[in-house]
């Protein structure tokens, strides 16, 4: 065993430089790592697939923007390739707002129109629900068309029997207490949500690959459900200990203990905001860094491009390996960490 | 610094497509489910109650047979007992009674040889008695045809009367 991966790293030593050579030699520029990982992880409007030989191959996603000099719009992402204007609409390549639509008003102060559109993120998210809802409902269906008494789960249904068990008695019950039936629902979509989109993740190629629970807007909009989960639901109790907690006087007088658990209101939603993204960004910045190895050592010979790269190729297997266990570890946080919230915001009257 | 401000696009669409994905799961998906598992589950329990109390009837159920059995066999030893030492005592009446009986039979057949044997004596001593007469009365005709052996015959017998009235 031992001897056959020195074998295949020392073939892959002599092997992969010369190709690589010839597809990234002279007309190719400096490699920009900065860009390759902020490229990677950032959100862009079209899909970049692959480049082949110099040629990008993306798929154009719509743009929809509503801007104050140029009205409301919706057209492909691919006119405004190459720094092209379309309907007074561009991308410009540098300054503050590099890589986003503008318009320009007369004096060419570029300003930035309300932008709605299907970016990379959007059109991933959008593809990760659809797949989520088809699962969920087709095992569903499943339960709708068997008897659930006599026949054992098979298909989707076997597959994601466990899960949904596991999450709704391990975490929803334990943590959110006898109101567990009315909560359940909402944490197995958490739950489900950022699972399915921190695998997609993973995965390298399109339509995966979209860093989705990775950005801060993704992980504000979970936190912010969770956020009117456990305060548009909490009961009376809850809110008398937020703001009239059973502490001496004095710290009630000059309002220290309700002042610092009403901002603790807001950082616990903020801790699982930064929590998933800090986590799954990371993931993939570490996994892109790897992969980068390969094209930073491209230059500097065969022998050291080749070695590398087969250590490159190993580490990468084993973080994504890694990262597969954080997907899910990051998806029974949040939700453990909600059903938590929630069951904090329903105290027994003692 | 992009990485960390959210865009409201993106905001926007999030919001959207989660509530959506909420809506259509918290709806039809995932309470459809749990409903289903949960229902599985109480009958799962159901049944293992349900064995636990059969089993416990089993049990209940073994050790009567399990009594019965060792009373049956309690029974059957006695009455085996019984039967055999009512056999034994049957022998032995039987025997008793035979033995009685043959005593009795070989008594009487004693008696019977007996009398047998005594009559038999008799009428051979009878016999014998005739036969002897016989004899004698033949052997006396032919001696006395000799007169001389008659005369001297005689002689004795006067001789011997006169003795006796000598005597007395």
């Amino acid at each position: 065993m031992r001897k056959c991966l020195l074998l295949i790293s020392l073939l892959l030593a002599f092997a992969l430089p010369p190709a690589f050579a010839s597809s990234h030699g002279e007309a190719e520029e400096e490699f920009d790592m900065a860009e390759f990982l902020f490229g990677h992880v950032g959100d862009s409007y079209d899909w970049h697939v692959t480049t082949i030989r110099g040629h990008h191959i993306s798929i154009p996603l719509p743009v929809i923007v509503f801007g104050k000099i140029n009205g409301p719009a919706v057209f492909m992402s691919n006119k405004l390739s190459h720094g092209e204007i379309y309907k007074g609409y561009f991308i410009p390549e540098e300054g503050e707002n590099a890589g986003k639509v503008v318009e320009a008003d007369a004096e060419g102060n570029e300003l930035r129109p309300i932008d709605i559109s299907i970016t990379k993120n959007v059109f991933a998210l959008m593809v990760n629900a659809v797949l989520l809802v088809w699962l969920i409902l087709s095992c569903a269906g499943w339960y709708k068309k068997h008897d659930v008494l006599t026949e054992a789960p098979t298909g989707v249904a076997g597959l994601m029997e466990p899960v949904i068990e596991m999450i709704e008695n391990d975490v929803v019950k334990p943590n959110v207490g006898d109101e567990y039936r009315r909560f359940s629902p909402y944490l197995l979509t958490v739950f489900f949500f950022i699972l399915i989109n921190n695998l997609m993740g993973i995965v390298p190629f399109f339509p995966g690959g979209a860093n989705v629970t990775g950005n801060i807007a993704v992980t504000l909009v979970l936190a912010l459900f969770t956020f009117a989960m456990v305060n548009l639901f909490g009961n009376k109790h809850y809110y008398k200990e937020v703001f009239w907690p059973d502490v001496p006087l004095f710290l009630k007088a000059i309002p220290i203990m309700p002042l610092i658990e009403f901002v603790g209101l807001f950082t616990k939603p903020f801790s699982l905001m930064v929590r998933l993204f800090a986590n799954i960004l990371a993931g993939h910045l570490m996994v892109l860094s790897i992969v980068a190895i390969v094209f930073i050592t491209a230059k500097m010979g065969p022998v050291l491009n080749g070695s590398l790269s087969a250590v490159a190729v190993a580490f990468g297997v084993f973080i994504d390996c890694l990262e597969i266990l954080v997907a899910f570890i990051q998806a029974y946080v949040f939700t453990t960490l909600s059903a938590v919230f929630i069951g904090m915001a329903h105290p027994k009257h003692h | 610094m992009d990485l960390i401000i959210p865009s409201s696009g993106l905001l926007f669409w999030m919001v959207l497509i989660f509530g959506i994905v909420f809506f259509i799961l918290a709806k039809f998906g995932f309470p459809v489910i749990t409903a289903m598992i949960g229902k599985r589950t109480s009958y799962i329990n159901q049944s293992l109650e349900d064995a636990r109390k059969a089993k416990e009837e089993l049990e209940g159920m073994t050790q009567t047979c399990n009594k019965m059995l060792e009373q049956t066999y309690r029974q059957q030893a006695e009455i085996l007992d019984q039967a055999q030492k009512t056999a034994n005592e049957m022998l032995e009446n039987a025997v008793q009674q035979a033995r009685k009986e043959s005593d009795m039979l070989i008594a009487s057949a004693k008696v019977e040889i007996q009398a047998q044997k005594q009559e038999a004596i008799n009428e051979v001593r009878n016999s014998i008695v005739d036969i002897a007469l016989a004899a004698s009365a033949k052997i006396l005709r032919s001696q006395l045809e000799d007169k001389n052996l008659r005369d001297s015959m005689m002689e004795a017998v006067l001789q011997e009367v006169d003795n006796c009235n000598n005597k007395v």
